[in-house]
């Protein structure tokens, strides 16, 4: 969905659907919603603390009226992409997933009972309106849902985790009343957290240095360890752990590598078809990507937990194999959920790569850009410009 | 931790283009920055980036040891590894070079990086500062546990000099002014109530000492 | 080597005799040929006030003629004495020894011993700063060699050399309690005076005598009587450790706007004159104030006439 001007915030309203019920106002867990009072009717309407907003969604999924839009829970989106993930693997069943929870292939085979299943990931599984999960099951998309949002401690976006309980158990009990199976909605509580390998770890501190929330400890004799409950999942310490003895599932340094190698194929077809091919890695939350039109942009997308897992291995491997420019979307500092740790780390990584390949100048050739998840038209314009200035580039 | 800064990229090509088959060789002993195997891989690419760019011919593997200032390590390490290759790039300290040479003298093993200093490490941004110059006769005991000539710029043993102004060294590095060593030394000393250790009239230091090469042994 | 003190001097001698003594400031430069330098020498010892005058060593390390030399020189050349100012930052205690027992085979009878500015903030900045003593450990090393006749290492010298030695203090430091430690181990370490840097508020220099009193020491208070309005307002805003006291600078720019050079100039000398002699006679009311080294190069017009001042005034 466009804005209409560029840089619009992600969340609005839309004032001749308000009916001024409130319910927003009163659901709001950050507050960020007023009434605005007023003698002229005009006057009086609901009104977003930008600042406050951290585009949850709950308003969204509680407005009876259909008022509010929020940028990345457009419904008809998701459904498209369900659909897709569901005929592309031809399977039934389907997984909703947390961005942050990024259940483990292992912890989905557990519940499931088998692989392959396909995984849309939303933003946070709490706010996704009851409306969804519905429309997922009697549109025929999926006959059974999977739903893995993130355990309280380690939701993000505050109380969705609780939320999405609460809806997904009153979801199941309403089922049971019309007599449908409670069974077609499991709900698994899921964590992506940090692990060390200690056969690999050699004891040298740079996890428990950079962690931005003291959850890694190295203690003598030397092997670093990551408490369960601080962990937030951010990949920091893989990007700083010098024999790559930390993983974090689906973002570990094997799995990054062999995502890459798939990449360059794309990277060569797009070369042959005369296009140059770039590289765009994402914080998960900075920026959700629409699948390129056709196969021929050339535009090839990397997820990261959080900027800060950023390894700069990757952004000179990318360049060796072949890509002609990598771009970072990493959050505005303030908006990082990961204690502002993530988008700071984010440009220090980069800002070694830099100098390193200015000796041999590329460095034009890998940027950084932070952008507001809240306002999503920032990371289009981010990346338009970037693939313009790769474009120009002879 | 002893603390290295990358090489210019031009220089180290310039050793290995020379070579054919290079092993680029990790420390995992002071390990910030980085010096692992992750340090190596990285380097790998980029050289080989480099070489591409350059038109030169070049095949790089990377791999690591613990440590690299023990011959007995470095020999079990890489004995097996060295199948093929014509060159060793070090990522280790100025120590580690001279130890691959000394224990492989039949190939020649370059610096990836040049040894700065022995240092500490901040938590913002990871910078470190030198701390210690390995004098030989340390006097942490009496300055308040801070070392004048790690920190001074003129290792000074009666400072501060006429050159301390708001607590600032006169000289700067970088752009960046640090803490007049003797400023910090008194303000300790106060602190711990020890000002006639600051008072105190230190004798000339034996700098020969610091003439090398040192040995521990006899010591 | 605090306490053992003889005058070899003609300036120690007259501070033991009880007289207020002024000094200069000689800077000779990167060249063989010292003629200016000479030439200023005898503008001061004209005065028939300046006792003496010292002669830097590669200030601010950019490197010049060699102090010894120069101090040599003048002092052959125009009878003016000088003080020999030593730094520590160009040579190890080898040369020093060479440079001492050379200064007193050559009859220089001051040295001011001194640290030195960083070879990095000089014209060669890449050159090995020295260091292997600072300041306060050259005192001592100069009063081994004087008074017991060994070096650093305590090898005899044959004829010790018969010179006074003084060291550098700041009336402006802050905090000032740290400063006043710092002359402590100055004169446990031997020196026999104090020549201060550049002073321009009296309370500041009163408030510092009062600190520094119990050294029982002779202190000689710097003054820089500036020429013009830009001067007074260089050392405002660029040396560290000095203050000009706002009236001073509000008044000197005043008297900088008068469009007639000579009237300007007259003007500017008589406020000098008058707010030095003020301030030199405030000075002289502290017991351990034995003298005034006046910094100004190149302003003999008001050295005369500031002293003669004071003197009447008294």
């Amino acid at each position: 969905m466009a804005g209409s001007e560029p840089l619009s915030f992600g969340l609005t309203i839309d004032e001749e659907l308000c009916s001024r019920c409130s319910l927003c106002v009163y659901t709001c867990p950050f507050e960020a919603l007023t009434l605005l009072k007023g003698e002229l009717p005009e006057e009086r309407k609901v009104e977003v603390d930008r600042e406050k907003c951290k585009l949850c969604g709950l308003c969204y999924t509680i407005c009876p009226l259909d008022a509010i839009t929020v940028q990345y829970y457009s419904m008809e989106d998701l459904l498209e992409m369900a659909r897709q993930l569901c005929l592309k693997t031809g399977e039934r069943s389907l997984v909703v997933a947390c961005k942050g929870s990024n259940p483990t292939d292992r912890s989905i085979e557990e519940k499931v009972g088998r692989r392959g299943i396909p995984v849309l990931r939303v933003p946070c599984a709490g706010r996704v309106p009851m409306d969804f999960y519905f429309r997922l099951l009697s549109e025929g998309v999926a006959d059974r849902l999977h739903v893995f949002p993130c355990e309280e401690e380690f939701c993000r976006l505050k109380e969705g985790g609780k939320i999405s309980f609460l809806k997904l158990d009153y979801l199941r009990s309403l089922l049971a009343e019309l007599k449908v199976d409670g069974g077609i909605i499991s709900l698994t509580k899921s964590v992506n957290k940090a692990k060390v390998n200690e056969a690999k770890c050699i004891g040298c501190g740079n996890c428990e240095h950079y962690c931005p929330y003291e959850a890694a400890m190295v203690r003598s004799p030397g092997i670093a360890t990551i408490d369960e409950e601080k962990c937030m999942g951010c990949g920091i310490c893989l990007a700083v752990c010098p024999n790559f003895a930390i993983s974090l599932e689906g973002y570990e340094q094997e799995t990054m590598a062999e995502n890459l190698a798939k990449l360059a194929e794309a990277a060569k077809r797009a070369v042959r078809g005369g296009v140059k091919p770039v590289l765009v890695f994402y914080c998960q939350w900075a920026y959700t990507p629409k699948p390129p039109e056709g196969d021929g942009s050339g535009i090839c997308f990397m997820e990261l937990p959080c900027a800060g897992r950023l390894d700069p291995l990757h952004v000179i491997q990318a360049l060796n194999l072949g890509f002609e420019g990598v771009l970072v979307l990493a959050c505005k500092e303030d908006m990082c959920n990961f204690e502002e740790a993530g988008a700071k780390r984010a440009e220090i990584n980069l800002s070694s790569v830099k100098r390193a390949l200015s000796q041999l100048g590329l460095d034009g050739k890998v940027e950084i850009s932070f952008v507001h998840p809240k306002y999503p038209r920032e990371a289009e314009e981010a990346l338009s410009s970037f693939l313009n200035k790769i474009k120009g580039e002879r | 931790m002893i603390v290295v800064k990358p090489k210019p990229i031009d220089e180290i090509l310039g050793f290995l283009s020379k070579h054919k088959n290079v092993l680029v060789v990790g420390c995992d002993g002071c390990t910030t920055p980085p010096r692992g195997l992750r340090e190596a891989q990285t380097q790998v690419n980029l050289l080989k980036l480099a070489a591409k760019l350059k038109g030169i011919s070049l095949n790089l593997k990377a791999s690591t040891i613990a440590k690299t200032c023990d011959k007995h390590i470095v020999y079990s390490t890489l004995a097996s590894q060295l199948e093929g290759i014509d060159a060793i790039l070090s990522l280790a300290c100025g120590i580690g070079v001279q130890v691959l040479n000394e224990v492989f003298p039949q190939l020649p093993t370059y610096p990836g990086n040049d040894t700065i200093f022995n240092g500490m490490q901040e938590k913002e941004g990871g910078i470190f500062e030198e701390r210690c110059k390995a004098c030989g006769s340390c006097i942490l005991g009496e300055t308040g546990g801070i070392c004048p000539i790690a920190r001074c710029s003129k290792s000074l043993l009666n400072g501060p000099c006429g050159g301390c102004f708001e607590g600032k060294c006169e000289v700067t590095f970088n752009g960046e002014k640090h803490d007049c060593a003797w400023y910090l030394i008194y303000q300790r000393l106060k602190e711990l109530g020890r000002l006639e250790d600051f008072k105190k009239l230190r004798p000339l230091k034996d700098w020969s000492l610091l003439v090398g090469p040192r040995s521990s042994m006899g010591v | 080597m605090k306490g053992k003190f003889t005058p070899f001097s003609e300036l120690m001698k007259k501070i033991a005799a009880g007289e207020f003594v002024y000094t200069g400031e000689l800077e000779p430069h990167k060249t063989t040929d010292i003629s200016e330098t000479i030439e200023w020498a005898r503008t001061l010892k004209a005065t028939g006030k300046v006792t003496a005058a010292n002669v830097t060593d590669n200030p601010s390390s950019t490197a010049c003629i060699s102090s010894l030399v120069a101090a040599y020189i003048i002092q052959r050349e125009t009878g003016l004495e000088t003080i020999y100012q030593l730094r520590t930052a160009d040579r190890n205690r080898l040369a020093l020894v060479s440079d001492v027992l050379g200064a007193g085979a050559l009859g220089l009878k001051n040295i001011l011993a001194l640290t030195g500015d960083h070879t990095m903030l000089g014209d060669n900045p890449q050159s090995k700063p020295v260091f292997d003593l600072d300041g306060t450990q050259l005192i001592a090393m100069i009063k081994q060699m004087v008074y017991e006749g060994k070096d650093p290492a305590g090898n005899e010298i044959a004829n010790p050399p018969k010179i006074n030695v003084g060291a550098a203090a700041q009336p402006g430091a802050d905090p000032l309690e740290m400063e006043i430690l710092k002359m402590e181990r100055k004169v446990e370490a031997g020196a026999e005076f104090f020549q201060t840097q550049v002073v321009f508020d009296v309370e500041v220099a009163l408030k510092f005598l009062d600190e520094a009193s119990h050294l029982n020491v002779p202190i000689l208070i710097g003054i820089f009587p500036p020429k013009n309005y830009g001067q007074a307002e260089y050392f405002s805003k660029y040396v560290p450790g000095v203050t000009v006291p706002d009236q001073f600078l509000a008044d000197l720019k005043k008297l900088s706007e008068i469009s007639d050079k000579a009237e300007r100039k007259r003007k500017i000398n008589e406020y000098n004159v008058e707010y030095f002699s003020n301030f030199i006679r405030e000075i002289k009311k502290k017991p351990v104030c034995k003298g005034c080294h006046i910094m100004a190069v190149g302003y003999p017009e008001v050295i005369g006439p500031i002293v003669e001042r004071v003197e009447k005034g008294a």
